[in-house]
């Protein structure tokens, strides 16, 4: 089993390219890796419980950890109450944790 | 703890995307949790680290440059930098050399230097681990 981080630093009404970015994400936690989801920046706009967007709801369900940096919350105005039940909020350590354990990265 | 050699690739201009920010504070965890770190910017990158930055006044709200304390991404750089000595470990930050010759920027601050793709290439070979972060 290889372990992934793969980092949406944009929402999927920014940028097409990161439905094909959570697309990945879902085939490869469907073929049994270990794969998280980083949500950075804007990309953390997609973790409000009210956000009209199926892809978390999707990659949560194929397995896929889904987590997002707590200051880009803050700076969006997004409080741990208005989460997406199937998303933590966390620190940035998390992307050195895996970076140092070898996980395979990825930036979109 | 085992210390691990990470390499960022960094390709934003400093103030014009978030990603400048969130690569920052990734490196400057890096070092912080005394992992040694290599970075080689591309691009728009190079200019992060110039050491002619210049922070200014804001004149619509009466503030002087002091007041208005203008943060710059040399400085924040070459904070880093200082914590890495401090804590023992190494910040090996490269230019890219010809992206550096096409937009004038080739005076970085001291602890930086101007290289080539093949120092990339090094990097990589040699790291734990690689991340690309990419421009749009």
């Amino acid at each position: 089993m290889v372990s992934y981080l793969l980092v949406a630093s944009r929402d999927t009404h920014e940028a097409g390219e990161v439905q094909d970015f959570f697309r990945l994400a879902k085939r490869l936690a469907e073929a049994q890796e270990q794969v998280t989801v980083l949500l950075v920046q804007n990309g953390v706009l997609l973790a409000r419980a009210g956000a009209a967007d199926p892809w978390l709801g999707d990659l949560a369900r194929a397995g896929v950890t889904v987590v997002a940096d707590e200051l880009s919350l803050r700076e969006r105005g997004v409080p741990r109450e208005r989460l997406r039940s199937d998303v933590s909020p966390v620190s940035l350590d998390v992307a050195i944790d895996h970076l140092t354990a070898g996980s395979k990265a990825l930036w979109v | 703890m085992s210390h691990k050699i990470l390499t960022f690739v960094l390709n934003d201009p400093p103030y014009e995307s978030a990603r400048s920010t969130t690569a920052l504070r990734l490196i400057d965890l890096a070092v912080k949790r005394g992992h040694h770190v290599n970075v080689f910017a591309y691009e728009g990158a190079t200019a992060l680290a110039f050491a002619k930055q210049a922070p200014h006044a804001n004149a619509v709200h009466g503030r002087d440059a002091a007041a208005e304390d203008h943060p710059t991404t040399r400085d924040w750089i070459a904070a880093i930098l200082a914590e890495a000595e401090r804590r023992g470990v190494t910040v090996d930050w490269v230019n890219c050399g010809l992206c550096v010759d096409e937009r004038g920027v080739s005076e970085s601050i001291a602890g930086t230097r101007r290289g080539s793709p093949a120092d990339l290439a090094k990097f990589v070979q040699s790291s734990h681990n690689t991340l690309v972060i990419p421009t749009r």
